[in-house]
């Protein structure tokens, strides 16, 4: 991988059958993304911003191309692979927060770190820690149910960045949440991946994000369009 | 697993704790009647063979003879160097409450060398119990069991009725049976004098027992008694009630099995709608990282966990249920196979791991498929659920046409092998491809419901409908679930049915004469002179009699009967052929041919037209078979053949049961009593035919009271399942009725769509049952019955039974919709609308 890229993507095709008909979600992709760096991703919903990401975590396969994370390519993973490549080195937050109804809090953030074999006091004390930074103290042992969308969103960011991984893939964050709330969480989501030096690809539809990226990228009609943030 | 993602999926199942309880109902219910029926054979079987021990101690022969021996025999025997051997005298007898007591009439001294158990538990007794016992008539021993049951101290004289007559005994001990446990009870020991004088058995001995272990001895022994008179090894007494009872065993356990299935199927039902219920939770995880593998171990050990703690529930309400299910089978095989003592439930650990194994077993396997279909759950379906409902209508699809294979291997099966086994598979075949079949027919069901209750109620009454087709994935499973518990109902109660209808049919056309008269007693009756026919029909009512002689053999093959018959045209024609040759029965039948129960021809691979060899006192000799005739005796093997061509081969003038035939309109009353003393020596019992119906119809309910059993308990875990279905269908529906609620559904419209929605689910799964639960009833009687005993039935359904599957998932459907409706009723939408 050149440089200090961490994600590349190369003749990338995806498309979709329905009716008996294709429709072309992402054409020739091309594209990479440097280590450290915040990318905004923008669409029309149905442009395949989704998507994109999904192929970027392993979860969806392309039909053509490449994508290469961290110096992997996820395509010559079998499924278990890819599994266990995405726990590792990705991490995930979703519009619908996504969090485990069952486990507590605590319990779905201190998850990824279980599923890592690094769960012990030290990596326990960080979960705390950053809860309490992401305004969640004392109540660490509640269920999700129980919390507000911005508050689930949270516990989402503190799952998605417990174990580190080099490569954070945020799917429309703040689609449900209102706009002050929705503020408020891309700054701590911002924060945190600048301070541990993570990257971020993030799609969205909201305008309000463009000022926190570092690249703005529009898929359009199955291809990119970038620009500098 | 990780300690997390278990915790994850526990709470999820502790979420629903109803759905996790009915469950492990069915696990526990279904290793319960596995287990129960397990211990129940087992304990008969044990305690016929500790009742041998018992009684047989070192006995390695015993001679017999179906009316008795002459005691002068015995003497004969020890004349000739057989000392070590003991005369036994045995009947049966009435305490003053009724009881029934058997009484073994023994001759001390002789018994020494023998060693029963009872004697060796008998010793600290003392001398001057044993004195009275030797010296004193009138003494009797019996176990303090038998002696606390009826009252009895040491000392008391005690009246017991025998052959019509009371005597009065005196009890002067008791014998502890702690080897035999209770095989001995409930018998009363005495001298043999006494018992033949309380059984009016003057001079004559039940059997003689003997230790011989020189084979050549034996065989000269053999020769030298009389034709009616048989000597057979101690083992062959178990063997032989092995051999008996094994079709009888092999069907209890069928049944068993069946039941134990039905409780697969709900354990599948319940598994599944668990990893339907935790699609989201399982794709979660695979976002977050956890493996197909890791999912698909995650589901078997709460499988696991599942299934063993159902399976010890199970093997401990098997070990109660075998209590009672003991019983009824002691009953039976009293009725219809071998004596069974007061049988304790015998409780071997081997036979509660097999239960609690197959249990887990069951679990894991029935789990096995939704455990799959979790680990394959795509992260990408975290979304919609539409996507999951699209892929369940084509898993639908697929679903059928796996089932059709499966039915069609069936069929393969069924046709390809003639032995039970293959029967088994066959049935197992056809019930899992029905039960694959079922999802895919719900959708077009459901599409002419909805079509009818648009018409009839507008969109309102669509929506019960679309819903069922919409929760395909659920509903499909619970559909299946549903399907297969009241079609297993509806085949188990064809089957029995059948059965009865049969047998009925049988006696009716066979019983055409009047009257039956046969030796009173019970066991194996005394035969009757043959010169009494003659007396009976020298009486003026008489039209006509008719007699049968039946002789047991035992051959290399195994035991059969001869039935030596002397009987008019009429009363031969009562005969149904299951095959015959060209000739002409009657004719064939008196020129010297033979013709073979059904059940014989089948065990024997025999034909009409074969030939076959029976062992005679001229020795053997060969008849060919002119046809195999309908019969549902319970032992294997009959050979009936006309009375002149037995006496040919059998020194033999007596015989076993005499038929009369009557003027219209005579007094059979009278008649009875002029019978009666025709035989002064031997006490007669004298039936109509309509009585013997009654008593031969009694004896099979009886003999079937297991079967009964085992029916309702399958019934009772198919309604569990249906409830427990549909239950858990709408309770994880909550959120979506609430909205229903928000928008402005009344409590009573509600409870109307939630009640109809189960009521259409119960309604399809159980009208899917009735042509399955035909068709099981068919393989159960056609196939399983026919290939164990060797019967044909004729199979028929009554309209009771084929009801009784739709009104049972009709009934469990309202019953599971009553809880939810009236749940989401009192709930206020909002709450409703939190729910996940």
């Amino acid at each position: 991988m050149a440089g200090d890229q961490i994600v590349r993507i190369r003749k990338l095709q995806k498309s979709y059958v329905e009716g008996g008909r294709h429709h072309w979600i992402l054409r020739d992709l091309d594209w990479c993304v440097e280590r450290g760096e915040f990318v905004v991703l923008l669409g029309r919903s149905g442009s395949g911003k989704s998507t994109l990401l999904n192929l970027i975590s392993g979860v969806d396969l392309p039909d053509r191309g490449s994508v290469e994370v961290a110096g992997t390519e996820i395509g010559r993973l079998d499924e278990s692979g890819r599994t266990r490549f995405r726990r590792r080195h990705i991490g995930l937050v979703f519009q619908q927060f996504n969090l485990i109804s069952t486990l507590t809090v605590l319990e779905n953030v201190l998850l990824p770190l279980e599923l890592n074999g690094l769960l012990n006091g030290a990596t326990r004390r960080r979960a705390l820690d950053l809860l309490a930074r992401l305004g969640l103290a004392g109540r660490e042992h509640t269920f999700p149910d129980r919390l507000s969308g911005g508050e689930q969103q949270r516990v989402a960011i503190a799952r998605a960045l417990i174990h580190e991984p080099a490569l954070i893939l945020a799917d429309e964050p703040t689609g449900n949440l209102d706009l002050e709330t929705g503020r408020e969480v891309l700054a701590l989501l911002d924060s945190l991946v600048r301070e541990h030096g993570q990257t971020l690809i993030m799609a969205t539809h909201s305008r309000e994000v463009i000022g926190l990226a570092d690249r703005i990228l529009t898929i359009r009609q199955g291809r990119l369009e970038d620009r500098p943030g | 697993m990780k300690p997390l993602v278990f915790r994850a999926g526990l709470r999820a199942l502790l979420h629903h704790p109803w759905q996790l309880i009915l469950a492990l109902f069915g696990i526990v219910l279904g290793v319960a009647v596995v287990t129960a029926m397990d211990l129940a054979k087992h304990s008969a079987l044990v305690s016929f063979e500790r009742a041998q021990v018992a009684l047989f101690g070192r006995a390695t022969h015993r001679i017999s003879a179906p009316g008795g021996i002459a005691e002068d025999w015995y003497r004969r025997l020890r004349r000739q160097g057989f000392v070590r051997s003991r005369p036994l005298v045995e009947g049966t007898v009435r305490t003053a409450s009724g009881k029934l007591l058997k009484l073994v009439g023994i001759e001390p001294l002789a018994e020494i060398a023998f060693a029963p158990a009872w004697l060796n538990a008998s010793r600290e007794m003392g001398k001057s119990v044993w004195r009275r016992f030797l010296l004193e008539p009138g003494t009797v021993l019996a176990s303090r069991r038998t002696a606390a049951e009826a009252g009895w101290q040491i000392g008391d004289r005690v009246p017991i009725r025998a052959g019509g007559r009371t005597r009065t005994l005196t009890l002067i001990g008791f014998y502890e049976p702690k080897s035999a446990k209770a095989a001995l009870d409930p018998v009363l020991i005495a001298d043999i004098a006494t018992a033949q004088e309380i059984l009016g058995s003057y001079g004559r001995l039940q059997a003689i027992d003997l230790i011989v272990e020189d084979r050549a001895r034996l065989e000269r022994l053999r020769r030298s008694l009389p034709d009616d008179m048989e000597l057979t090894a101690r083992m062959a007494a178990t063997a032989s009630v092995r051999r008996m009872t094994r079709a009888f065993y092999v069907n209890l356990t069928a049944l068993s099995l069946l039941s134990l299935l039905v409780g697969a199927f709900l354990i599948y039902n319940t598994i599944g709608f668990m990893v339907v219920q935790r699609r989201r939770l399982f794709a979660i995880l695979r976002l977050l990282g956890l493996t197909r593998g890791e999912i698909l171990a995650g589901v078997l050990g709460e499988a696991v966990l599942l299934g063993s703690v159902g399976s010890l529930l199970g093997v401990v309400a098997g070990i109660l249920l075998g209590r009672i299910l003991l019983a009824l089978l002691a009953r039976t095989l009293n009725d219809v196979y071998f004596p069974v003592p007061a049988a304790e439930l015998d409780i071997p650990a081997w036979l509660l791991l097999k239960g609690g194994l197959l249990g887990l077993g069951a679990t894991v396997v029935a789990s096995l498929v939704p455990a799959v279909e979790a680990s394959r759950t795509r992260p990408v379906t975290v979304t919609a659920r539409s996507l999951q409902e699209r892929h369940s209508r084509r898993r639908a699809r697929r679903s059928a046409l796996a089932g059709t294979i499966f039915l069609l291997g069936g069929a393969l099966v069924l046709a390809a092998g003639e032995d039970l086994v293959s029967g088994f598979v066959a049935l197992t075949l056809a019930i899992l491809g029905c039960a694959m079949l079922t999802p895919a027919i719900v959708p077009p069901v459901m599409a002419v419901c909805r079509w009818l209750g648009f018409r009839l109620f507008g969109p309102l009454g669509a929506m019960p409908a679309r819903s069922v087709t919409a929760s395909l994935s659920r509903t499909g499973i619970a559909a299946a679930a549903l399907m297969v518990a009241v079609a297993t109902t509806i085949g188990m109660a064809s089957m029995i049915h059948s059965f009865r209808d049969s047998v009925q049919r049988w006696l009716t056309r066979r019983l055409d004469a009047d009257l039956y008269v046969y030796a009173a007693g019970s066991g194996e009756r005394r035969p009757l002179p043959f010169a009494l026919g003659e007396r009976i029909a020298a009486l003026p009512q008489v039209t006509g009699v008719g007699s049968v002689r039946y002789r047991r053999l035992t051959t290399e093959a195994g035991f059969l009967r001869i039935n030596a018959y002397r009987l008019s045209p009429a009363a031969f024609a009562t005969f149904e052929w299951v095959e015959r040759t060209d000739r002409d029965p009657w004719q064939a039948f008196q020129q010297g041919g033979v013709m073979v129960s059904e059940a014989f021809a089948r065990l024997r691979g025999l034909h009409a037209g074969d030939r076959i060899t029976i062992p005679t006192p001229r020795g053997p000799r060969t008849f060919s078979i002119f046809a195999v005739f309908v019969d549902y005796n319970t032992g294997r093997g009959i050979v009936a053949m006309e009375r002149r061509v037995y006496e040919r081969f059998w020194r033999d003038d007596r015989v076993s049961t005499f038929w009369i035939y009557l003027r219209p309109g005579s007094d059979a009353e009278r008649i009875k009593t002029r019978l009666a003393g025709l035989s002064p020596d031997i006490p007669l019992e004298i039936q109509d035919n309509r009585a013997l119906l009654r008593l031969s119809m009694r004896i099979f309910d009886q003999a079937f009271a297991v079967t009964g059993v085992l029916r309702w308990l399958a019934t009772g875990v198919a309604f569990v399942g249906v409830f427990s279905a549909l239950l858990a269908l709408q309770l994880e529906r909550s959120r979506e009725l609430g909205v229903l609620r928000a928008l402005g559904l009344t409590p009573g419209q509600l409870w109307g769509q939630i009640v109809a929605e189960t009521t259409l689910l119960g309604g399809v799964s159980g009208l899917v049952a009735v042509p399955v639960g035909m068709l099981l009833g068919w393989l159960l009687s056609e196939v399983i019955d026919r290939r164990a005993f060797g019967w044909t039935l004729e199979f028929g359904f009554r309209s009771g039974d084929l009801l009784q599957g739709p009104a049972l998932a009709v009934a469990a459907a309202l019953a599971a919709g009553l809880y939810p409706a009236w749940k989401m009723a009192r709930t206020p939408p909002a709450e409703a609308l939190r729910c996940e």
